[in-house]
């Protein structure tokens, strides 16, 4: 299988068709994106825009990467946040604890809605959502998109170290969090 | 986050979505589709143009840089 690289660059020179391969590989990851962030209308809403968008930019993909599929999340991204400014009361909030984050909205009702009541999960959620935006995004780029801390700071645009450090800190908060939980459970 | 590989597993949990629906892919797939020939297609219709530049007799003229030969 050629690598993701090889076909933007190939795209990108009198190839242009070679793009759609790229985007078949990745368009269910893409739609989960969006989907966990804003919910699955919105995704089906935005797919095809991502898509559009990261054909129009593929001129400046580092055909150095195998994967694009940092280099999608962050098209991605850009596109939920103009969504959200454009859209005025459409953005979603993080109940009760930042308010309007148009930055990492993340459709946080339905997550409870499909978690366990009496599970961990559920103890975890808040413990997520509380955390500064910065954070939370890289930690859910990692364990939600499965990406490395070096991809999630090519998605974000950010140096590696910096995404390395958020990571250490939101994985810090959590575990604290959860195992507060826990003495209150047990005790 | 392998050193919590618990708080990995529930995370993963709640981040658990259906894959799309066959239509949500379709439609995506036909505006890329639609950009990807439209620029497929200029590049046809620049091809003969550029073959015509190609044709004209290269003496010279038409390559002077701000008037001077």
């Amino acid at each position: 299988m050629e690598p993701d690289g090889v076909l933007i660059e190939r795209s990108a020179h009198g190839k242009p068709d070679a793009f759609a391969e790229v985007a078949r590989r990745h368009e269910v990851a893409i739609h989960a994106y969006l989907a966990r962030r804003a919910g699955r209308q919105t995704a089906a809403d935005l797919l095809g825009e991502v898509l559009v968008r990261a054909f129009a930019a593929r001129g400046g993909f580092d055909a150095g990467y195998e994967d694009a599929r940092p280099w999608l999340y962050g098209i991605a991204r850009n596109v939920l946040r103009e969504h959200w400014r454009t859209s005025g009361g459409d953005v979603p909030a993080v109940p009760g604890v930042i308010g309007p984050d148009p930055g990492d909205g993340v459709d946080w009702d339905s997550i409870d809605d499909r978690l366990d009541s009496a599970g961990r999960a559920k103890a975890l959620m808040p413990a997520v959502r509380a955390l500064p935006p910065a954070e939370r995004e890289v930690l859910l780029l990692v364990a939600w998109e499965q990406l490395t801390p070096a991809e999630a700071a090519r998605a974000l645009g950010v140096p590696p170290g910096t995404a390395r450090s958020r990571l250490h800190r939101a994985r810090a908060t959590l575990r604290r969090l959860l195992s507060e939980h826990d003495s209150r459970v047990s005790g | 986050m392998s050193d919590m590989p618990e708080a990995d597993e529930l995370l993963r949990e709640a981040g658990e979505v259906p894959p799309p629906e066959p239509r949500v892919l379709d439609g995506a797939r036909e505006a890329l589709w639609s950009v990807i020939a439209g620029e497929m297609l200029g590049q046809d219709n620049r091809g003969p143009a550029r073959r015509r530049q190609a044709d004209r007799p290269q003496d010279g003229r038409g390559k002077s840089v701000g008037g001077r030969e």
